[in-house]
């Protein structure tokens, strides 16, 4: 679960001007938030680019608003959401009809404490669902499981990736499971209910 | 399932998933050097004012106040604490007055008091400002802006117009499109164009445009506030730019609109662009 002290820290930070704390936060956010767009733009990437682009930008202009209610991922697909309503206006185009399961209320509700995140029956929304709830983890989390599970990199390895020694590699992963645990229970314990 | 997944379960979760599509380097590096442009200009507006490059024979240029009064006409230059002189002599100066563009015309100077006051002793200045609450002091009264974007000349006369916005001149509010000038005998009010040749040096200041990675909309929007014109339509407005040369705003015009396949024409204060 993001941790909402964390990210006010980093917004502290990058309203100070602190280059590095810009760095984390692009590096956090871009991806995620490009990933969140770009089904919701047809699977366009440069319109994704764009949409995206004009989020980020209007975040950092309005970062001293954003009060911490929502995790600043939460926030900024929230504002992304917008970014992309206008592309269709000013396109005079309808978004395409999509069945994203971030998107039930249930679920969304349920992925406002989280950042984002979805709960499925289907291998597909399973998927969907895992790959979001990676996206909204804080501290490289999403990051690192990857790197074990998929690449199946040794602690060594993924400590040296996060430059970090091999201790505190192994502690984070440890911290990453369980986040990843309590996200993808929360969220699966909420889609359960909206089945019933 | 409503028990957590166990560790290997997570596993099972993630390899299921497959690993989340990767955004490429050249993407990312461009959105974030737009995003970090943005960043950079909002926090300079947010902290303590700090100096931009400019020319290099600087002094600073006051707001373009102009002057017009005898000396002896005029009552004393008001008292300064210590400050920072800034003098320009045969180039433009632009520089960040504590979150405020300003742009200094030549053979300008000013004196900064603080981050919310300055004297311009002579000159022109160009201020560009929303919601700032900054005075500019001069021999003939202080000017006061109500969040705008105006220029200021020392000279023979003093002249204020008002692109946007609104300034206080000794209780007479300026509003957009008007122009007040004290001759010292009295002050004139009248309206003023937001465009054209006597902006020229305000256009000329203007900081480089580099339309890579921008959307005409957005290029035409900057080109649209230098100019002092307004645009309503902007078709082909999300054609993305590409081209990392330092522009100013008629080149920008020229470039981002053949590039788009549009074309423009200029009817008064309006921009106006329509399709090819």
């Amino acid at each position: 679960m993001p941790d909402p002290a964390s990210d006010r820290f980093l917004v502290a930070r990058m309203l100070r001007g602190d280059e590095r704390a810009f760095a984390e936060f692009f590096e956090a956010s871009f991806p995620a938030l490009f990933r969140f767009a770009l089904p919701r733009v047809g699977g366009d990437e440069d319109a994704a680019e764009e949409v995206v682009q004009l989020a980020l930008c209007r975040a950092v202009r309005k970062l001293s608003t954003w009060r911490g209610e929502a995790s600043l991922l939460t926030w900024l697909c929230t504002i992304c959401r917008h970014e992309v309503s206008n592309l269709y206006q000013q396109r005079k185009r309808m978004p395409p009809m999509l069945d994203l399961v971030e998107d039930i209320p249930e679920i969304r509700a349920a992925l406002q404490t989280l950042g984002e995140g979805e709960a499925a029956l289907q291998r597909r929304d399973t998927a969907r669902i895992v790959q979001v709830i990676l996206d909204s983890l804080p501290d490289h989390y999403g990051d690192a499981l990857e790197w074990k599970y998929l690449d199946e990199l040794s602690v060594a390895e993924i400590a040296e990736r996060l430059g970090l020694g091999p201790k505190a590699a192994e502690s984070l992963l440890t911290r990453a499971r369980g986040a990843f645990r309590d996200a993808f229970t929360a969220v699966y314990g909420r889609w359960s209910e909206a089945q019933s | 399932m409503n028990e957590e997944p166990k560790d290997d379960e997570i596993a099972t979760l993630i390899r299921l998933a497959g690993r989340r599509p990767a955004v490429s380097e050249e993407r990312a590096a461009r959105v974030r050097q737009n995003v970090r442009q943005e960043w950079l200009q909002a926090t300079r507006q947010r902290t303590r004012y700090r100096w931009l490059a400019a020319a290099a024979a600087i002094s600073v240029a006051v707001l373009g106040v102009t002057l017009a009064r005898r000396a002896s006409q005029m009552g004393p230059a008001p008292a300064a604490p210590a400050v920072r002189v800034i003098r320009t002599e045969a180039q433009f100066a632009v520089l960040d007055w504590n979150g405020v563009a300003l742009r200094l015309n030549r053979d300008t100077q000013i004196r900064i008091l603080s981050p919310r006051t300055l004297i311009l002793d002579r000159g022109a200045l160009y201020f560009d400002g929303e919601g700032a609450r900054r005075e500019i002091r001069t021999r003939f009264g202080s000017i006061r802006d109500i969040g705008t974007r105006f220029d200021v000349q020392t000279g023979e006369v003093l002249r204020v117009r008002v692109r946007d916005g609104r300034v206080a001149f000794r209780g007479i509010t300026v509003d957009s499109g008007m122009e007040l000038i004290d001759r010292g005998a009295a002050i004139e009010l009248h309206a003023v164009s937001r465009t054209g040749d006597t902006w020229a040096w305000v256009e000329e200041s203007a900081p480089p445009v580099r339309l890579e990675g921008m959307t005409l909309r957005n290029a035409l929007l900057r080109v649209a506030r230098e100019k002092g014109l307004t645009v309503k339509d902007i078709p082909n407005g999300d054609v993305l730019l590409h081209g990392d040369v330092p522009l100013s705003p008629s080149e920008a015009l020229e470039a981002a609109t053949a590039a788009a396949g549009v074309k423009y024409r200029i009817r008064g204060e309006q921009l106006i662009v329509t399709r090819r």
